[in-house]
């Protein structure tokens, strides 16, 4: 998923967005409003609820190789996006997921490398094919 | 590692919020439905 200004079309779509990061909740909330993130803010810092998703660490390749290079520069230009220092597990890999009203798996999209977040347009497809 | 697809129950387990409080993910996802959003880091 891809942050920034995108609170108006999941609340539309009538969807709770919720981070899900490993840190302590102290730096769950600076991160949140350095970036004036407006979505819920939480933390995982077990792992436990990025293991039952099924979210594994990555190789090196993976987190660091050529295809993060474009994305990791394009985000460095700007300093709402530019990443701090890492102070929590750098190989840890991200994913997606949408998750109905019933708590039934509706979208789940897990990375291959650190960069390749879903586009929202993807995510909003499934909340309006799934009005639960 | 469980890996759940989608059509899959989604597991239920605890998140801390913002002041440390454990809250369950199915209370997230009670009243509306929940894009989860996992990160790496928060840096």
């Amino acid at each position: 998923m891809q942050l920034r200004d995108d609170r108006e079309p999941f609340e539309r779509a009538g969807a709770r967005v919720v981070l899900v990061g490993i840190g302590t909740p102290e730096r769950a909330r600076a991160f949140c409003e350095r970036r004036s993130i407006a979505f819920d803010c939480m933390t995982d810092p077990s792992r436990r609820a990025h293991r039952a998703y099924g979210l594994r660490r990555g190789t090196a390749w993976e987190v660091v190789g050529p295809g993060n290079w474009l994305p990791f520069a394009r985000d460095s230009l700007r300093r709402e996006t530019r990443q701090g220092r890492i102070r929590e597990d750098p190989m840890q890999l991200p994913g997606t997921f949408v998750i109905d009203t019933s708590g039934v798996v509706r979208y789940a999209h897990r990375n291959r490398t650190a960069s390749d977040n879903p586009p929202n347009e993807e995510i909003l497809r499934v909340l309006a094919a799934d009005p639960s | 590692m469980p890996h759940p697809e989608v059509g899959d129950r989604a597991p239920d387990v605890p998140l801390l919020g913002g002041e440390g409080e454990a809250v369950p993910m199915s209370r997230l996802w009670r009243d509306r439905p929940v894009v989860a959003v996992f990160l790496r880091h928060y840096g």
